[in-house]
């Protein structure tokens, strides 16, 4: 946990220093390509595993529970600001 | 959108190849260290991005109570698919969850973290699961913008956008709430962003 989370902050740091380079507004174009190449590999793992192949209408039905509950929770607490916090100043709303 | 749909092309491509070709290399490992690389590409991007210093005039603590409900809510309710789907934990749910819509880091993410407890085998299908749910909610809060809006008010299209509020849901989000929402959308994206790695390594550990 603390690799990802401090690669990160090192990170954050360096592009906090080079922030006036033009080079690193291309940054989120290598993001892109990076993300790229890491679906291809957990793609192809994936499809490496004739388990999950078989199975991947079973996947789909969890998956599709979780984002269900994810955007509901969401959703709700989202509410509960709005209107405890938000409701006053909602003139500019549009 | 156009992107979204790159990423996914790049994963069904992969997962074609996986199918009818074979390698001889440890494709794990390989992933570990392009994630490495990944996690700072993404720090730097955080690091050098002007809409931070933009928005710290407009900003006001009352805006990170947005992607505090987007954290609440999310994971809340993820743990109750622990209830629901007899396979996973709550914890294992909460880490789907826990991807906010960023699909792409998250699965690989889990996928990583997991394989040392669960066996790298479990760890891909959760892994799967995590990159589908992730998907299917960029998805339905992108297209369904016009609607939470509607019946679930002004926040709700910010919240179920998730990661995606900053980005891809943006042009959605001022189009049907309007001007004002995009300080509070863009506060929330970059929050969530930044938390994300934080929640799914934290739930993959537990």
């Amino acid at each position: 946990m603390f690799i990802f989370v401090s690669l990160m902050g090192v990170g954050a740091v360096i592009g906090y220093s080079l922030r006036k380079k033009s080079a690193v507004h291309k940054v989120p174009i290598l993001i892109q390509a990076v993300v790229c190449c890491l679906l291809f590999l957990l793609g192809f793992s994936i499809g490496m595993n004739k388990l999950i192949i078989d199975h991947l209408s079973y996947f789909c039905e969890q998956a599709a529970v979780i984002a269900f509950l994810s955007i509901t929770g969401s959703i709700v607490v989202s509410i509960l600001v709005y209107h405890f916090y938000f409701k006053k100043g909602s003139k500019n709303e549009k | 959108m156009k992107s979204s749909l790159i990423t996914l092309c790049c994963f069904i491509l992969g997962c074609l190849s996986g199918v009818y070709f074979m390698v001889d290399i440890d494709v794990h490992m390989l992933s570990v260290y392009v994630l490495y690389f990944l996690m700072i590409l993404i720090g730097i991007n955080i690091g050098s991005n002007p809409e931070i210093k933009e928005f710290k005039s407009q900003f006001s603590f009352k805006m990170l109570l947005v992607p505090l409900a987007t954290v609440t809510g999310t994971i809340a309710f993820s743990a109750l698919g622990g209830f629901l789907l007899s396979q996973w934990t709550a914890f294992d749910c909460m880490a789907v969850g826990s991807g906010f819509a960023y699909y792409s880091v998250s699965s690989i993410l889990i996928t990583d973290l997991k394989s040392a407890s669960l066996g790298v085998q479990i760890a891909t299908e959760l892994g799967t699961i995590a990159l589908l749910a992730n998907i299917f909610r960029e998805m339905f809060a992108l297209i369904g913008v016009p609607l939470i809006r509607k019946y679930f008010g002004y926040l709700a299209p910010i919240s179920a956008a998730g990661i995606g509020s900053s980005d891809i849901t943006l042009g959605a989000i001022e189009k049907y709430c309007g001007m004002s929402a995009v300080p509070i959308a863009i506060v929330h994206g970059i929050m969530i962003n930044i938390t994300m790695p934080f929640f799914v390594t934290f739930f993959c550990e537990l």
